[in-house]
């Protein structure tokens, strides 16, 4: 949308700060003509954000387009940290908001559920959760569900169908996520895909699997789906983005061939003519594409969570690495071209973002749709009485000519939207629908040592635009 | 004096409710569980706790630390699961997680 309004009434557009009691942010028209004003970056400001009063592992959220409907989940230390998951409705799509929450809801008791991850099913219009069982039949073992969330009149409820093993192992063998990103939707398939390293592998190794929902009674497809490895190392950090241009399922992975620290990258396919249509397949042979030189960014603080990103308005996909030749936190891009077969994929040397020390600790990044920009959040150090977290949002524009010449440009200053962060695992949601709020959503645990709370809260950042 | 709920299949008890509050608010169906916790300030629903695959036990002694999943109750006496004690410190280890779990007798 291009600004066609440049003054009102004779007052430049920057002496004013609301028309009519709206900011510029929530103004597309005036008088017919299209009016883009800026917005800078903000917290948000939540009211009842604790979804938990106790210490919440691994917490993560999602967002039902369907229902307008946020969902949390984590391993609740109050309870046995079962996995357990709460439902809450926001009373704004922008601006500070409100959280009506629902009562918490154990999904199993089978065992400890330190990694969790809520994904939307989009075509099936059913959440998809994934969660660990630690210690369940002497193992540790993840599960999947798919649950259908209702509304009876504004309090959302949630129908859960029969939990499936991901990855059956015998006792005292560790399937393991230590924190990555574990699932990822993949709407041209219809299906989701976990990533796991697989304890009874010869070298640990890293393996995708895809499952569907039975929408009559919301079990777990599995009949046709494979177990393909993706990398080959004991090492289990990798993240997953959905390149919306090719349909495509990508695989950023951290891995050490010959003890080199190597970022790979990879792209899934699938066979619609399998049972099911589940059976993955790998574009490029082990180990995949090398893209970089170095660790997965937001190891930095010993943190988990998600370090790839894609961006669909420039069609690139944001990585977070920590290079090995300056041992600095930076963004480098991979670009994917070509179709099904013959893809190309390729890293970006020529230019790079490198991360604000004042964030380059606990670093996550993420796409924000509705503001078109990139997410970036971190702290500048770790704390022992939490850490200071602060966002601020990127622009990329990509020169195609000259490679070298693309830029990113930072909208405004960095903004502190938590003071008092634990550490462990980090992620914004990807808003890819934009319809749950302009800005973005982080379910946290909250540093809980001397006078700090246990609880788990919900924390925001708006990018502007 | 606490209410248990305990798992059939394996005697281990999965939650404990030590509060006479949380005691006189317990629904326990065919289908799921569902009390308070934390002297009624914690509203919750346990999805696979139900009366085929589990036993409701009251006037039990609590242990001297309970950690849900992690001990039996069998004839009147607990028993630490030290293999499951074992498995999920392990896994809190590889999470970050700088606490371990400790349950007593």
């Amino acid at each position: 949308m291009a600004n066609q309004i440049d003054k009102i009434n004779t007052i430049a557009l920057a002496s004013i700060e609301k028309v009519n009691t709206l900011t510029d942010a929530n103004i597309e028209k005036i008088n017919t003509l299209e009016f883009t004003g800026t917005v800078d970056p903000n917290k948000i400001t939540i009211t009842n954000q604790q979804f938990n009063n106790d210490r919440s592992w691994g917490a993560e959220l999602a967002w039902d387009p369907d229902t307008d409907t946020l969902i949390v989940m984590y391993g609740d230390d109050g309870n046995g940290d079962y996995p357990t998951y709460r439902l809450g409705k926001l009373n704004a799509t922008s601006g500070n908001v409100t959280i009506t929450w629902e009562s918490e809801v154990a999904l199993s008791s089978a065992g400890a559920g330190y990694h969790t991850k809520p994904v939307y099913d989009t075509g099936n219009d059913r959440m998809g959760l994934v969660f660990l069982e630690s210690g369940a039949d002497s193992s540790n073992r993840y599960r999947i569900a798919f649950g259908t969330i209702t509304n009876s009149g504004a309090t959302p409820s949630m129908s859960v169908g029969t939990h499936e093993t991901i990855h059956a192992t015998s006792a005292g063998t560790y399937n393991q996520g230590d924190g990555s990103d574990i699932a990822i939707y993949w709407s041209d398939m219809g299906a989701i895909v976990t990533a796991l390293e697989y304890g009874d592998d010869d070298s640990d190794a890293n393996f995708v699997k895809a499952f569907k929902v039975n929408t009559g009674d919301n079990s777990v497809i599995t009949s046709g789906n494979n177990e393909l490895m993706f990398a080959d190392t004991a090492q289990e950090r990798y993240s997953l983005t959905y390149d919306s241009t090719i349909n495509r399922v990508v695989i950023f992975s951290y891995q050490t061939p010959s003890s080199t620290d190597t970022i790979y990258g990879n792209i899934l396919d699938y066979d619609s003519g399998s049972t099911n249509g589940l059976t993955l397949q790998l574009e490029k042979s082990l180990p995949g594409t090398s893209c970089f030189l170095g660790t997965q960014g937001s190891s930095a603080g010993g943190s988990h969570g998600v370090w790839a990103a894609y961006n669909p308005t420039a069609n690139i996909h944001h990585v977070l690495i920590n290079e090995t030749s300056d041992s600095d936190d930076k963004i480098r891009n991979v670009k994917i071209s070509g179709s099904d077969g013959s893809f190309t994929i390729d890293p970006h040397t020529t230019y790079e973002l490198t991360i604000p020390d004042d964030m380059d600790t606990y670093t996550t990044i993420w796409w924000n749709n509705a503001r078109g920009m990139l997410g970036v959040a971190g702290a500048s150090a770790t704390s022992t009485s939490g850490a200071e977290l602060r966002g601020l949002g990127y622009t990329f524009t990509e020169d195609t000519g000259t490679e070298a010449d693309s830029t990113f440009t930072a909208h405004g200053t960095a903004v502190v939207f938590h003071s008092t962060y634990y550490g462990r695992y980090f992620r914004f949601d990807n808003d890819t629908t934009a319809d749950m709020h302009t800005g973005n959503l982080a379910a946290i645990m909250e540093f809980y040592g001397g006078s700090g709370t246990e609880q788990g809260i919900i924390v925001g950042f708006d990018t502007g635009k | 004096m606490a209410t248990a709920f305990r798992r059939k299949s394996d005697n281990k008890v999965v939650v404990l409710l030590t509060y006479l509050t949380d005691i006189n608010n317990i629904n326990f169906t065919s289908t799921n569980m569902s009390c308070t916790m934390n002297n009624g300030a914690k509203p919750i629903t346990f999805q696979d706790v139900n009366t085929n695959d589990f036993d409701r036990i009251d006037d039990v002694t609590a242990p001297t630390s309970f950690f849900g999943n992690a001990m039996t109750y069998i004839d009147g006496t607990w028993a630490v699961d030290n293999t499951y004690v074992t498995l999920v410190n392990n896994q809190r280890e590889a999470m970050n997680i700088d606490e371990q779990i400790n349950p007593q007798v």
